[in-house]
């Protein structure tokens, strides 16, 4: 069954998330995030502010593009797409 | 790939000396270097910005390759902690103000070079007057508002910032240089939420990790320098040492950045908040470890919370501790209604601070941090056991 995969920073501490599919079908990456966040609660305050919107602390690539250069929170993926979640690493 | 063009002409150049063609007969030998390269080299300026894991292995490369004005901009000193990563130092170091160190050990490595020292915390009142003159700048910095202000003073005066970044196991490597390519701000609008960024003190870093990217950032800087290569400009090299796999990512401008946009290139710089060293610590909030002692030991003993990740609290805790992770702290608050009162630790103090403010803002009267974490207590405990020697 065609997947969508997901890479999450292991900064994260997603733990099983990384690496974890999502249910195969079309829907725009908004969703998939908004999915990721109803998974876990320390996945949604990373993703998320505590309105709602979406941070902009981290880039959000799907295959091997920026989604901000796309259709944003609105661009579609597709079976077998591979979304990864980029963070700013602060360490030096 | 078309050659880029240098910063200088030839004419402007300082001729090499005989030392220095000794010194530098690999780099001669080189046809991108050349005789014309290790002038433009030594006419090179490059500011480090932080002298710790990622300065110090640039600073290292950099002075070794014969950059002519090396300057480093750092206010801490040597602690043992950066033995284990920052190679500029040594033990016989460790208390020394790290300019002194490392200006000691580049200027043993080649006497050739200049070193500038800037003993200064970058803030927006002296970015500017900082960076200014310099040909290219490594961010070799620990914390986001630093990183921010370097990215915008760097687009304010046209300087290429050679970012690097490092986290456990992981690093970050790009060089932002609007209008050639994106600048920090088009790929990371803002810092992410303080309560999600541990440091590298709280989360650990592999030794050898800030060694690849910082020299991995010396070689933007030279190439930059020799006008030769492809520089990471609107590229993001991502490097995963577990699976030791490089990645590369492509990174587009953002035509509305609000600071590489031509609206807001000349913006006034401001301190960025958030992440590490965002925010000031609240004195009223704040447990020493002495004090936490007695506590523990008196009729009412206080009840310990750790805020940290599963994993951290796994490798070690205090005793009787309770784990709450700060990001499941706000859901779990009524967890620690009740007579005692509440300590919240972490490794240290950034994240317990956030902690007790929040837990304080949730109507929790009685509830302080540790102040400087488990470290400071790991440290006063140290210091208690040899007294009693």
């Amino acid at each position: 069954m065609p997947k969508v995969q997901l890479e999450l920073p292991s900064a994260w501490n997603a733990g099983s998330a990384v690496g974890a599919v999502l249910p195969a079908g079309t829907m725009p990456i908004g969703e998939v995030l908004a999915e990721l966040g109803r998974s876990s609660p320390v996945l949604r305050a990373r993703l998320f502010a505590p309105h709602g919107r979406l941070r902009r602390s981290f880039a959000v690539y799907l295959n091997d593009d920026d989604v901000r250069s796309l259709s944003g929170e609105s661009t579609l993926v597709h079976d077998g797409d591979r979304v990864r979640i980029v963070p700013s690493l602060g360490g030096g | 790939m078309p050659r880029r063009s240098a910063t200088r002409i030839s004419v402007d150049l300082p001729a090499l000396s005989a030392e220095d063609r000794r010194r530098y007969s690999r780099h001669l030998a080189l046809p991108q270097v050349g005789e014309l390269g290790q002038r433009r080299l030594k006419a090179g300026r490059v500011l480090l910005v932080g002298t710790g894991g990622l300065g110090a292995p640039a600073a290292l490369y950099l002075a070794a390759a014969g950059v002519g004005t090396i300057g480093l901009v750092d206010s801490d000193q040597v602690d043992e902690s950066n033995l284990q990563r920052q190679v500029l130092y040594s033990s016989s170091d460790v208390g020394r103000p790290k300019l002194d160190a490392a200006g000691d050990r580049l200027a043993s490595l080649n006497p050739l070079v200049r070193i500038v020292r800037h003993d200064a915390e970058l803030d927006p009142s002296n970015a500017l007057s900082i960076l200014r003159g310099y040909d290219v700048v490594v961010d070799g910095t620990d914390n986001f508002p630093a990183r921010y202000l370097i990215n915008d003073a760097c687009v304010d005066l046209g300087i290429p910032d050679v970012f690097g970044s490092v986290y456990r196991f992981e690093g970050q490597v790009s060089v932002f240089h609007p209008p050639n390519g994106p600048c920090y701000r088009c790929l990371f609008p803002e810092p992410p939420p303080a309560e999600a960024v541990p440091s590298c003190a709280e989360g650990g870093v592999l030794g050898a990790l800030p060694g690849i990217i910082g020299m991995a950032q010396a070689i933007e800087a030279l190439k930059i320098l020799l006008g030769e290569g492809r520089p990471l400009e609107g590229r993001l090299l991502l490097f995963d040492a577990l699976e030791m796999q490089f990645r590369e990512l492509t990174v587009r401008r953002d035509p509305r950045c609000r600071r590489c946009s031509p609206r807001h290139r000349h913006d006034p710089l401001v301190a960025e908040g958030g992440g590490e060293g965002g925010e000031a610590s609240d004195p009223d909030l704040e447990i020493g470890s002495e004090e936490l002692r007695r506590a523990l030991s008196g009729a009412t003993p206080p009840l310990l919370v750790d805020v940290r990740e599963p994993e951290e609290y796994a490798a070690g805790h205090l005793p009787r501790a309770r784990l709450i992770p700060l990001g499941e702290l706000r859901g779990r608050a009524g967890e620690l209604s009740g007579p005692r009162p509440v300590v919240v630790y972490c490794r240290m103090g950034h994240r317990s601070g956030r902690a007790a403010r929040l837990l304080r803002d949730l109507g929790l009267t009685e509830v302080r941090t540790l102040s400087g974490g488990l470290a400071a207590w790991e440290d006063s405990d140290h210091r208690a056991r040899r007294s009693t020697r």
